[in-house]
């Protein structure tokens, strides 16, 4: 059965504010979240069948609660791309007419500094292979993976803090990112910044912060009646390669968009060319020049050359997180909606003038989590 | 130094499965399962292989020998490891090659910015005072 290609829209976006948010709660992000993307939709709390909230099945049926009636649980929780296909499927099949992913954290975080430094008597047991035993987090998964990268294909740190760089200036552009008042960085601001794990600088980890949104799907035949011009979905595939250790043996170099990137282009009958804007998931540079190659855009060991020399950049040949990216715009703690968001903002046309691409018509948005290879997403947006 | 004034790391929670893997520890033994079915290694451990998915399978001692696979030497860690920054931690592969997955663990006994890419390693065992778990480590071979 053929994906619904154009069948399903996005009607309804919403960001809260992003940063440091000592005074809000992840439920109060995620109402929030929730009834900004309705509004922005011209729906109401009336019209939501289903939803798909990042905390999965507990944070359904708190939803369910909240909203005073049974709901459908429109996927798996994840967002960004893969949540969106997830949601179409949903629609396509009959079960579910608007459904609303939304996630939102305040007041957690994911690095390192948020391990627990509790003096007890016996040590604090974790699940069997997690990684948390040698003083492993997300950070030096990547920094292993990257350290790798280096070495088999010859590329240099120096090529991967390209990425940094340019989405920075966009963060610049983007009054609402966390990074854009501190200004542009430079390859060398990149490479002074302090270690993290080898090779990955300081510059080159996304942030960890605070942060709530909302994405509202339903069928475009019912999105024509809508407030805002929907945003088609012309393509969107999901997989995973996942496990809570580390696989990346050789022969695994490819992860999930490898198989999800091809499978939505090829549903949407689209080539790389004819993209005029991307949300590529940046959680570290070298997903940025990985995804790039594992989606087509280039061939394998390539990446790192490829991020560079202005490509992704706002006047570029495909530019790329214009708000930012996950390096210097937010990282929520579930972030691949993010991405999704500001592609889908390009499209409307309705971001600040001085990031706005011209006149973009097709999108691409690969958003991934929960591991190096992880759960991956691709979707191909479009606005008539 | 005592472990008593400090956070202590955490452990892995050994599965019931998996008993045979956490005793050979003990033992000064890295078993891995070798598939009865099909003769793949593999790692980690499952019940089933990969491979052919038999679950019919031999705990078997590996050499314990490898290479460095791949590796990051870690400046920014958690409370439990400020007293061990930098550390490395790597990527080994196995001499015995097993389906699917490296083995992470920590690289000792060296200078821990000292670890290379293609570094041969060899296992080493480590009983965590107060507590029935041996752990692996790897140090230059």
């Amino acid at each position: 059965m053929p994906f619904p290609s154009g069948q399903v829209a996005i009607v309804g976006i919403y960001l809260t504010d992003q940063g440091k948010l000592p005074d809000r709660t992840s439920d109060s992000l995620c109402v929030e979240a929730f009834k900004g993307a309705l509004d922005d939709a011209g729906l109401t709390p009336g019209d939501v069948d289903a939803v798909s909230p990042a905390g999965g099945l507990m944070q359904a049926g708190w939803w369910a609660h909240q909203l005073d009636k049974t709901i459908v649980m429109a996927g798996s929780g994840a967002m960004g791309a893969a949540g969106v296909t997830e949601a179409a499927a949903f629609i396509n099949a009959g079960l579910a007419e608007v459904v609303v992913l939304i996630c939102g954290q305040a007041g957690s975080r994911l690095g390192p500094g948020s391990q627990s430094a509790a003096v007890t008597a016996r040590s604090p047991r974790v699940s069997e292979w997690n990684p948390a035993p040698w003083g492993m987090f997300m950070s030096a998964w990547y920094a292993q993976m990257a350290q790798r990268y280096l070495h088999v294909f010859g590329a240099t740190s120096e090529q991967l803090a390209e990425v940094s760089v340019t989405f920075r200036r966009h963060a610049t552009l983007n009054p609402r990112s966390v990074m854009g008042v501190r200004g542009e960085i430079t390859v060398d601001d990149v490479m002074g910044s302090r270690m993290i794990a080898t090779p990955l600088h300081l510059l080159e980890c996304c942030l960890d912060n605070d942060g709530g949104y909302a994405i509202v799907v339903t069928s475009t035949e019912r999105a024509r009646s809508l407030k805002k011009k929907p945003v088609l979905v012309l393509g969107g595939a999901t997989a995973l390669w996942n496990t809570p250790y580390e696989e990346f043996n050789d022969e695994y170099w490819p992860s999930p968009a490898s198989v999800t990137g091809p499978k939505a282009m090829a549903q949407a009958g689209v080539k790389h060319d004819d993209f005029d804007v991307l949300g590529i998931y940046d959680c570290f540079t070298i997903t940025v020049a990985r995804l790039m190659e594992d989606l087509g855009f280039c061939k394998l060991g390539e990446g790192a050359d490829y991020v560079g020399g202005g490509r992704l950049g706002l006047g570029g040949e495909f530019p790329t997180n214009l708000d930012g990216g996950l390096l210097s715009h937010s990282h929520n703690g579930n972030p691949s909606g993010l991405h999704l968001i500001e592609v889908v903002r390009q499209l409307r046309g309705e971001v600040e003038p001085e990031r706005q691409v011209e006149n973009p018509k097709i999108g691409f948005v690969h958003g991934q989590g929960a591991a190096v290879l992880g759960r991956h997403g691709s979707c191909v947006l479009a606005i008539d | 130094m005592t472990t008593q004034s400090k956070p202590r790391k955490p452990l892995p929670t050994p599965s019931r499965d998996n008993v045979p893997f956490w005793e050979g520890l003990k033992q000064r033994e890295f078993r891995i399962q070798q598939c009865s079915g099909c003769g793949s290694y593999r790692w980690l451990p499952k019940p089933a292989c990969p491979k052919c998915m038999s679950t019919d399978y031999a705990w078997v001692a590996a050499s314990g020998e490898g290479v460095v696979w791949t590796y990051t030497t870690i400046y920014r860690a958690g409370p439990a490891f400020q007293d061990d920054i930098p550390f490395t931690v790597a990527a080994v592969e196995l001499k015995e090659k097993p389906l699917r997955c490296l083995v992470m663990s920590w690289i000792v006994d060296c200078d821990a910015e000292a670890v290379y890419i293609g570094m041969p390693v060899k296992v080493k065992f480590e009983d965590i005072p107060g507590e029935d778990t041996t752990v692996y480590k790897f140090a230059p071979a």
